[in-house]
């Protein structure tokens, strides 16, 4: 043991690890302000939507299926003008929203904005040891109404956790 | 009112990050090093963990991460680091580090003497789950129940692994001396 203390004496002594270049210090220090604005804006969006989160949703599926309805009387409707020669404006106009049923999507998409590996996790409680990944995922989609200009965006933020369980050593 | 204090407490949250990699950003900076071939590289590895370890303690009032915690992190990233790279990337890796030969990962400069040189080269040698320990006991500042936490193994697998390698260091600075004697 004795021997061993001396050999670590002469790591510690001998032996001077280099350290990170001042650019790289530089180069964290923006990451850490990069990722402290991120964090914290996203943090006041929340918080000013905050009680209200959730009448939004509520409202914001109303709006996708009511997006979703108008956009199926539209492909209707488009079909039997294509094969009639004409209809009567009026029966036309009392079917019709205010907000015309010709909206057009300009966006749908299901991306993924980061992965992030927490690496093998051994539970304290006996548990199956388990890789773990948690991908931060946006769905967002985005109509527009021709006729007044109004763009809807919906887009859902969201966390997906994916374990997978070490089943070998 | 509300921005304001959001703002303090964003700046807080900096500083007490910026603070802590000013603590420990040399340590991550050893550990990444002995895991790879060069000083670019390694750096590259501590920006990634640093990210991932930001996302985790999201959840945890962003606070710093423990230190096994940004080795374990750490680790992770050097292990699909490695896998990137790819075999043939290595080798063309291998070959710019024997030009470069200021980028060790020890500092040469401050070598007194030959047992320095000797130890550097010999602890370089040692086998890559030994170096590691020797690495996170000495000059990572963990014990060998962090180290153990780090490793995910036992901390008796991690003291073993520690002796073995200060014994294996002995035989070759004892093998050294007995050179220069006779």
């Amino acid at each position: 043991m004795a021997d061993n203390t001396s050999i670590e004496e002469k790591l510690l002594r001998k032996l001077v690890p280099n350290d990170l270049s001042q650019e790289a210090k530089d180069r964290l220090e923006c990451t850490v302000d990069d990722l402290v604005g991120a964090s914290f804006e996203s943090a006041r969006g929340d918080a000013t939507a905050g009680s209200k989160s959730s009448n939004s949703l509520r409202w914001a599926w109303k709006v996708a299926a009511a997006i979703t309805l108008l956009a199926a009387l539209a492909v209707t409707r488009q079909a039997i003008l294509s094969d009639s020669a004409q209809l009567p404006q009026l029966a036309v106009s009392e079917v019709t929203p205010q907000t015309g049923p010709d909206f057009v999507v300009l966006k749908s998409t299901h991306q993924i904005d980061a992965k992030e590996n927490d690496g093998l996790i051994i539970p304290n409680d006996g548990g199956t040891p388990h890789y773990r990944f948690r991908y931060r995922v946006t769905d967002e989609e985005q109509v527009r109404d021709p006729k007044t200009g109004t763009i809807i965006t919906l887009r859902q933020p969201r966390q997906e956790v994916h374990t997978i369980p070490v089943t070998q050593f | 009112m509300a921005k304001k204090s959001d703002h303090e407490a964003g700046r807080h949250c900096a500083t007490a990050w910026k603070d802590w990699l000013k603590e420990h950003g040399s340590r991550l900076y050893v550990y990444a090093r002995q895991r790879c071939n060069n000083r670019e590289d390694a750096e590259d590895m501590i920006q990634d963990a640093l990210v991932r370890l930001w996302g985790y303690q999201e959840e945890r009032g962003n606070v710093p991460p423990d230190l096994p915690l940004a080795y374990s992190v750490l680790r992770f990233v050097a292990m699909d680091h490695g896998k990137k790279k790819g075999r043939k990337k290595r080798k063309e890796e291998a070959i710019i580090y024997l030009h470069d030969r200021d980028d060790y990962w020890l500092d040469t400069s401050a070598e007194e003497d030959d047992e320095a040189e000797v130890l550097r080269h010999a602890v370089a040698g040692l086998g890559e789950k030994l170096r590691e320990v020797v690495t996170l006991k000495v000059w990572g500042g963990l014990t060998f129940v962090q180290i153990a936490e780090t490793m995910a193994i036992s901390p008796n697998t991690a003291a073993s692994r520690y002796r073995y390698a200060l014994e294996q260091l002995k035989r070759k600075l004892e093998t050294l001396k007995g050179e220069r004697l006779g």
